[in-house]
């Protein structure tokens, strides 16, 4: 695997963790659009 | 993946990202113009003995002051500290998007995972702190 990627795994990882770690009320907010970029994830 | 779907997500994100951020600095600002309005009060008790009583009896004081205080910096501190998170999430899906050909589908279902494992990730944040 080329080094940049790993990094970019690597930080990608840490950026999760630190998400996981949010304020719950700050989640919920992100959270309350979830449905509608769920929607728009689905294939079509 | 659709690549005008995907970016509109992306969007979306991004603007619920904005509105989190603005609560958690709507809420900094709240605790400050609380602290100022404590110090102005308990300066002006210093010249009137009654403001002085009824703050006692509000229980308004230095102490007061000192843990609003130490409130205030940690949220400051959670301001910078999350907002940075936060924004760094959008940063790097519009990078990776911005990397993507149109018709480069697994690039863009890289974007889309990772897209969802920012929701998810968020999404146990919001279950297991409560």
């Amino acid at each position: 695997m080329p080094e940049e990627t790993k990094e970019a795994k690597e930080e990608v990882k840490i950026e999760l963790k630190q998400l996981e770690k949010s304020p719950p009320h700050v989640a919920r907010k992100v959270l309350q659009a979830k449905e509608k970029i769920e929607a728009l994830l689905e294939e079509k | 993946m659709d690549p005008t779907r995907l970016k509109q997500a992306i969007d979306l994100y991004e603007a619920s990202i904005e509105e989190a951020v603005r609560d958690i600095r709507n809420a900094m600002i709240l605790d400050l113009v609380y602290i100022s309005w404590t110090i102005v009060m308990i300066a002006l008790s210093l010249s009137f003995a009654n403001l002085a009583g009824i703050m006692t009896a509000f229980g308004l004081s230095g102490a007061t002051i000192a843990t609003q205080s130490r409130k205030w910096l940690d949220a400051i501190k959670a301001f910078f500290s999350k907002s940075g998170q936060l924004r760094r999430t959008v940063g790097r899906l519009r990078t990776e998007y911005a990397m993507c050909s149109p018709t480069d589908e697994p690039c863009l279902d890289k974007v889309r995972d990772l897209l969802r494992s920012y929701m998810d990730a968020l999404e146990e944040a919001a279950k297991t702190q409560q």
